[in-house]
């Protein structure tokens, strides 16, 4: 089983660059499970046809841990790919990352843990204890980083490098930086300046994602750009995405960028 | 290196909830678990609320379940206040706001904000306290339920200031809600660590000269405040105890004492056992330790550190806790702070006052003479 | 209130209080809690004072990480690092590791800073309240250190699972449930976790039964049983036909006839029922108290003539109900005591 995680800076791109990974990976026979990690719940919206499903904290709410069964939280979306929402409470109350915990211990209780691929579609940033969650106790082995070329998010793309060296320094630790990937904004040049950032930070670029109205396209369609537009450029890149994160053997422990660093890399593209 | 052994003195937040349960009419709730609840609802022994949190509750915030309990309390209390404890606090979640109700006053103490005194301190700030310059009495504050001096220094206060109905006290805490709106300015501390910090300052009451000083600087405001007669006590008092503790330095040695508690409670303890029998004071160790103590005073806030002191002094006699008592069980033993457990205790006893200064000689030498 | 999750017990206290109650009943052991000094003193205190009421003297021997404000937004981690080493130095017989509510919702990972601390601990699940309540504590603290259990072939014994140490006649049920067996010629050979040296933990595998304190604990026993494959009774015997059938029960696991064993409890409780013939007829009433037994109050009626009614002298049934014949006899004084008041 080969359980990935997706991480990144928010409004990135993380929940269509996920739900088309899982969508093309369906495509070629595998068993998929996307879990979102997120309380606004729409990782696997596209998924499942425009759809918010029940998330596991809904779930836990109205009924109470004990009471759920795997058909209450695991809903069927595009080609089979098993979706599953973590929820949270209302933006402003209570304690997100606490249900992410707490959602891991019940899917882990109901077994639904399971399939060929798992893909954790997680939270902007490492905010705390809560959203390494999927990246502690050996639950997302390879860790992927969604990030444009503007210096945000290379910066919140950094920020997680230094969660995944703390965390994989430790003898359980086996939670390891697989690679970048490129999400294109439009910016001259993105692509190597995201190249050049994954290779500073010890690691390399995945793929490439440039923009394309496709996928705003697909999404006013509700579905993702694999079911939208199967015979689109675009969906050939998320399938190639999808294809070099299957192929992915390269697992690295990053070197986090000193915030100079990282200014003056982005700096050198800006110039240009 | 950090001593890490087990703490001897309770969180802010129980410092918060014995302050609230002193006064009368608060309904007072602890926003927390039912693990946090239970230590000072027992050791306290008074009625407070809880709303007995669970994990759920943490996840999907804990607001409504406050506001239904504060909403139930609000219909048998003038005012009702919340006490919030570590995990609520941490999530952040705002608890101010209770829509409309009871009056609600909201005391963030968690306990890892710090210690008892602090969270005693941190309620005090948030009670809405008005002086009132007219009102005739005196304000008489460092009372606190969970003190083991809590009742006999409240009636031993009574009886110094209200003898004859010369003056209106109004303990803190231990004195109805509808007080605290309208306070007299002049303030006289039971305990200067727990000085709640209103109005003006005239003294202490720990200690027999401290009393009669304290008593004198309000004359001014008082006329028929009964200073003589307590004059010709105290010094009756004096007399007594220079007697028996004549009588006890004939037969004996001075003793070396090791005082644990309080830093204020300790210090004057120190003081009281130095001047009448001439003892030999090896460590004043205290729960509360702070920036300004005096030199003499060292932080004995850790097991190992008590165990420290008395492994390197062992001496004659110990003030403090049953944690003291267990450590060193063959010692003579006054009960001076809390936990005072595996004794009966059911009488008031005070600590200031003429009373409390005979009371204490009295344990004192009690208990050297039962070794 | 809608419908608010009733899968644990609001009011039943901290997992940390449960814990600690077994892993400071290891005489030799240290218990760390990761947390702020106030988790550490409520428990503490509350320790000592049972303690003290069970004339156990002194102090349970816990060690504190201390968090503070700082830790809370910074993470406490190195905290505890630093906590274990000082522990070690004491070198005591095991470090046990809880973790308080704080340490749990900042998401502090306890068993990875202990795996790789260099200092051999056993962490105990707990997260103050989010991991649940006191019998939570107790559970978690039993599989955790059974860990320290080696396997071994049944010899014959009994190992006690989980006796409540909180309890104030926890040693007059161990003395019941030992004297028992004795009726059957079986020896307790280890009292897992009560007043034993965290060596004593490793004789854990080899024993032929365990007999669990309470049903509450049935996870614990289906561990045990999982990995040492040891056969467990679910709890101390109940009123008198209870036990009857745990006399019955433990010598069918064990292989000893129990039909001595038997006639001779029995005898026992005839003359129990002719030394309490005076309460024959007395009209009681039952408070609602937090635990009840149908088959305890029918067994009252039957052999001991009580008349349950309403408007008979209160009484209670305790809080855990009394084990044996001999827990029995000393409710039923408690009883005529209340009859003749």
């Amino acid at each position: 089983m080969k359980q990935i995680a997706l991480y990144g800076k928010g409004g990135i791109g993380k929940s269509t660059t996920s739900a088309n990974i899982s969508a093309a990976l369906s495509d070629t026979g595998l068993a998929v499970l996307q879990i979102g990690c997120d309380p606004k719940r729409d990782s696997t919206r596209m998924l499942m046809h425009g759809r918010l499903i029940p998330t596991v904290m809904d779930q836990v709410r109205e009924r109470g841990d004990r009471e759920i069964a795997t058909e209450d939280i695991v809903f069927s979306g595009y080609g089979g790919v098993r979706c599953v929402e973590a929820g949270g409470p209302e933006p402003g109350v209570g304690c997100a990352g606490r249900g992410i915990i707490a959602t891991f211990q019940i899917l882990e209780r109901l077994g639904a843990l399971s399939g060929d691929v798992i893909v954790y579609d997680v939270l902007g940033d490492v905010v705390c204890g809560g959203f390494a969650m999927p990246m502690r106790e050996g639950y997302a082995q390879e860790v992927y980083l969604v990030t444009s070329g503007e210096l945000m998010s290379l910066y919140a793309a950094n920020n997680i490098c230094k969660a995944i060296k703390r965390l994989s320094g430790r003898s359980r630790g086996i939670c390891r930086l697989g690679g970048v990937i490129g999400n294109g904004k439009g910016l001259d040049q993105e692509e190597e300046l995201v190249s050049r950032f994954a290779e500073r930070i010890g690691s390399s670029l995945i793929f490439f994602v440039p923009r394309s109205t496709v996928v705003q396209k697909a999404e006013l369609h509700k579905k993702t750009v694999i079911e939208y537009a199967p015979s689109s450029a675009q969906a050939s890149v998320y399938r190639k995405l999808a294809e070099n994160i299957l192929a992915n053997k390269r697992m690295d422990i990053p070197e986090p960028l000193e915030v100079e660093e990282l200014e003056e890399l982005a700096y050198e593209f800006i110039k240009d | 290196m950090r001593d890490c052994s087990a703490a001897l003195w309770p969180c802010a937040m129980t410092g918060a909830v014995s302050c609230l349960t002193g006064l009368e009419g608060i309904g007072v709730v602890i926003h927390g678990a039912s693990g946090c609840y239970f230590y000072p609802a027992t050791i306290l022994r008074k009625k407070i609320h809880c709303t007995f949190l669970v994990e759920e509750d943490i996840i999907f915030g804990a607001g409504e379940r406050l506001r239904e309990l504060v909403g139930t309390l609000g219909k048998t209390h003038d005012v009702v206040a919340v006490v919030n404890t570590c995990t609520p606090a941490i999530i952040g979640e705002k608890i101010e706001d209770m829509g409309e109700g009871p009056s609600v006053i909201v005391i963030d103490s968690p306990g890892f904000l710090g210690s008892y005194e602090e969270g005693f301190l941190a309620a005090c700030r948030e009670l809405p306290v008005g002086i009132d310059p007219g009102h005739p009495g005196v304000l008489v504050d460092g009372l606190s339920p969970l003190d083991p001096f809590y009742a006999g220094n409240c009636l031993e206060t009574l009886r110094l200031l209200g003898r004859g109905g010369a003056m209106e006290p109004v303990l803190f805490s231990a004195c109805p809600y509808t007080c605290l709106s309208h306070l007299p300015a002049p303030v006289i501390t039971t305990n200067p660590d727990l000085h709640a910090g209103f109005g003006d300052m005239q003294g202490t009451f720990l200690g027999i000269d401290e009393t009669v000083r304290s008593l004198s600087a309000l004359e001014h405001i008082s006329d028929n405040l009964p200073c003589d007669q307590v004059e010709r006590e105290a010094e009756a008092s004096k007399e007594e105890i220079a007697r028996v503790c004549d009588k006890y330095l004939q037969r004996h040695d001075p003793p070396t004492v090791g005082i644990f508690g309080g830093t204020a409670y300790s210090c004057f303890a120190a003081a009281l056992l130095e001047e009448t029998l001439d003892a030999s004071i090896t460590c004043v160790g205290s729960r509360n330790p702070a920036a300004l103590d005096p030199p003499c005073v060292t932080g004995a806030t850790t097991l190992d550190q008590v165990r420290e002191f008395l492994d390197r002094d062992r001496p004659d006699l110990i003030l403090g806790s049953s944690f003291e008592h267990s450590l060193a069980p063959g010692t003579a033993f006054v009960p001076f702070t809390f936990p005072i457990r595996g004794m009966v205790r059911l009488k008031a006893r005070p600590l200031v006052g003429i009373q409390g200064t005979l009371g204490l000689i009295e344990d004192v030498l009690n208990a050297l003479l039962d070794r | 209130m809608k419908n608010w999750p009733t899968n644990s017990s609001r009011t039943e206290g901290c997992t940390l209080t449960g814990a600690l109650s077994v892993s400071t009943s290891i005489a030799d052991g240290l218990t760390i809690i990761h947390g702020p000094d106030g988790c550490v003193h409520h428990n503490a205190s509350l320790l000592h004072a049972l303690w003290h009421e069970n004339e156990e003297g002194l102090f349970p021997r816990i060690y504190s990480t201390s968090m503070t404000e700082a830790d809370v937004v910074f993470g406490g981690e190195e905290r505890l690092v630093e906590t274990l080493h000082a522990a070690n130095r004491l070198h005591p017989g095991v470090i046990c590791v809880l973790s308080s509510c704080v340490a749990a919702v900042i998401g502090d990972d306890v068993s990875t800073v202990c795996d790789t601390a260099g200092v051999q601990a056993v962490v105990i699940t707990t997260g103050g309240f989010l991991g649940g309540g006191f019998s939570r504590g107790v559970s978690e603290a039993l599989l955790a250190l059974s860990s320290l259990g080696r396997k071994g072939e049944g010899n014959g014994t009994v190992n006690l699972i989980g006796e409540k140490n909180l309890e104030y006649e926890a040693e007059a049920n161990y003395e019941e449930v030992n004297r028992l067996l004795a009726l059957l010629g079986a020896k307790v050979q280890l009292r897992f976790v009560r007043k034993i040296p965290a060596h004593a933990i490793s004789s854990l595998g080899s024993a032929s039964l365990n007999i669990l304190r309470d049903p509450s604990l049935t996870d614990v026993g289906r561990a045990l049983e999982a990995r040492f494959k040891t056969p467990y009774l679910s709890a101390f015997p109940v009123g008198l036909g209870g036990t009857l059938a745990f006399l019955q029960d433990v010598g069918e696991i064990l292989g000893i006839e129990s039909t001595d064993a038997i006639n001779c409890e029995e005898r026992y409780q005839k003359n129990l029922a002719v030394s309490f013939s005076d309460l024959d007829g007395s009209a009681i009433t039952l408070d609602r108290g937090p635990v009840t037994s149908h088959v305890l109050i029918d067994e009252l009626q039957e052999s001991f003539g009580l008349v349950f009614t309403d408007q008979g002298i209160p009484v209670r049934l305790p809080d855990p109900l009394p084990v044996g014949t001999a827990g029995l006899s000393r409710l039923l004084h408690r009883w005529r005591r209340a009859c003749r008041a």
